[in-house]
């Protein structure tokens, strides 16, 4: 039966975590000429949540891929987390997604049933956001891995980079933090059912309903908490703003737990990488180290971070608690006059 | 106690840690194979109230873990009386021999001094080591080594002044020992109901 095998044991890292860092993919990308056309209206250069391509002045297709190795043991979970992460980036961007293709590897050995229930966890989700699976590719692999490459729409007048915050802006998160800790924690059986089954929860709920709310105010810029934390999404969002972004540490949630494991030392590989790529943006101020290291936890399928006019915050806040799992106000935007983007208060 | 965590992923290390953290362990080696988990150790070293070293060998990496005694010791000395139990003394090594005349005679007399502070009942609770000091954890006398193993083992804090270390270009030998600072060492005199100077 598919629920006797533990998938996240065959897995050296653990969702998101197993992202090749920022830093590492600049680098491996040097040297190498992109051309363009003045319909990609968001391609690599912004390090954006996906690529928008304009058809028609009302029209835009927006294209992501996002695949990982197991993050849950049960080849359903895992699935639907997998589609959940996959559809968030057409989220972030303020799209709705219409078609996706899966992304499978899978070990010779995988029994049938479990690789059943994988494709149904990704099927249930993308019916769920209102889109269609049309086909895919899979392949043979020592380890598994799943994910879409998933198309939406978007109004080109109305899309959402994470590079056009505002000075005086809020800064809005709706999934907890912890993510990765919490899973990390998980694979050396750390953690309750009771809060593993809440962090899946969590990890499986799509992003589609922060953005059906958020389209309603005005929202300047957003993008999904994923493979390089908080402050590796926050960094990007304050270097392609050209703002300062300060961080109310204090008013941030994690799941439960999360603390206790960063203060032992249960971080995350990917923890360090986008630490090492974040850190010279970042002021730290007198913020404890496990609680900066939980900002740089690389979260799967993390909660979209909305850059939102002060006028529209409470209003946005007040509509999304209770739609989403967790509301919370990051931060908020300045201008920027020198120094580093991000302060930690 | 020597834990071999080389091979092992994330956060294995320090699970396996942790168990004997749990255990009661003193003094702890992990050996490892990657930084993260270097680090990832010593934020539970911080966490557990343990100070760390760490030495490189062939592309593996030892953590050392040896627990801070200095607060327990305080909190037991909380009597009214002042007693011989509560004596809790330091000794200051500030040059790798010992006395004024000849040097050999003065190295073989220190390498005596620190294996028979290692057989006393009562060990000192902090051994500083500072200047030409800095050269018998960071040494090749093996008997100083082993002495000064079995005083962390009993938990002996070892501080070997960093500064020294790196005058002396010794900071990729040190064997044993936390690397301190003046701060840190001036503190821990400070706190001493008495410091013996060899």
């Amino acid at each position: 039966m598919g629920n006797d095998i533990k998938l996240t044991k065959l897995a050296k890292c653990a969702g998101c975590g197993a992202k090749v860092g920022a830093g590492k993919l600049a680098q491996l990308l040097e040297g190498i000429k992109f051309n363009y056309d003045s319909n990609l209206l968001v391609g690599f250069d912004k390090s954006d949540d996906a690529s928008v391509y304009k058809i028609s002045d009302d029209l835009a297709i927006v294209q992501t891929i996002d695949f990982f190795p197991p993050i849950a043991d049960d080849p359903y979970m895992f699935g639907q987390i997998a589609a959940t992460n996959a559809l968030s980036d057409i989220y972030a961007m303020g799209g709705e997604p219409k078609l996706a293709l899966n992304v499978m590897c899978i070990p010779k050995d995988m029994p049938d049933d479990a690789v059943h229930q994988l494709l149904a966890g990704g099927y249930d989700k993308i019916y769920e956001a209102g889109a269609l699976i049309s086909g895919g590719h899979s392949i043979f692999d020592d380890e598994p891995k799943y994910g879409l490459s998933v198309t939406g729409f978007v109004d080109p007048n109305r899309i959402m980079t994470n590079s056009n915050a505002k000075p005086g802006d809020m800064l809005i998160l709706t999934k907890p933090l912890g993510l990765g800790i919490v899973t990390t924690a998980a694979k050396a059986d750390l953690v309750d059912k009771e809060t593993l089954d809440y962090v899946y929860k969590i990890m499986s709920t799509l992003n589609k309903y922060a953005r059906d709310i958020m389209v309603k105010y005005d929202v300047h810029s957003c993008t999904d908490v994923t493979g390089f934390g908080l402050l590796g999404h926050l960094s990007e969002m304050a270097e392609g703003s050209d703002v300062h972004i300060n961080v109310d540490t204090k008013g941030l949630r994690f799941v439960d737990g999360a603390s206790d494991f960063a203060k032992m030392g249960i971080l995350p590989e990917g923890m360090y990488r986008n630490r090492e790529f974040a850190e010279k943006y970042v002021d730290g101020g007198n913020v404890e180290t496990y609680l900066q290291d939980m900002l740089y936890d690389p979260q799967t399928s993390g909660g979209l971070l909305i850059s939102v006019n002060k006028s529209d915050y409470e209003a946005l806040l007040s509509e999304l608690e209770g739609a989403v799992p967790c509301a919370m106000v990051v931060g908020c935007v300045e201008e920027y006059s020198g120094g580093k983007r991000i302060t930690l208060l | 106690m020597i834990i071999d965590a080389t091979g092992k992923v994330c956060p294995m290390p320090v699970i396996m840690a942790k168990k004997e953290i749990d255990n009661g362990a003193s003094q702890i080696t992990v050996i490892v194979d990657n930084k993260v988990a270097v680090e990832n150790l010593n934020r539970l070293a911080v966490d557990q109230g343990y100070s760390t070293s760490v030495t490189e060998l062939d592309g593996l990496f030892h953590v050392n873990f040896l627990k801070n005694s200095h607060v327990e010791k305080v909190a037991k000395c909380d009597c009214a009386e002042f007693s011989t139990q509560c004596d809790n003394y330091s000794v200051f090594i500030g040059k790798d021999y010992v006395g004024d005349g000849d040097k050999t005679l003065g190295s073989n007399l220190m390498a005596m001094a620190i294996y028979t502070l290692s057989q006393e009942k009562d060990i000192p609770e902090t051994i500083i080591f500072m200047n030409s000091g800095v050269k018998l954890p960071a040494g090749d006398n093996e008997q100083v080594i082993q002495s000064l193993s079995q005083l962390a083992a009993k938990g002996c804090q070892i501080l070997v002044c960093g500064t020294c270390l790196n005058y002396y270009s010794l900071q990729d030998n040190l064997k044993i020992g936390k690397v301190s600072n003046m701060y840190e060492i001036l503190q821990k005199m400070k706190d001493s109901s008495k410091v013996i100077t060899l």
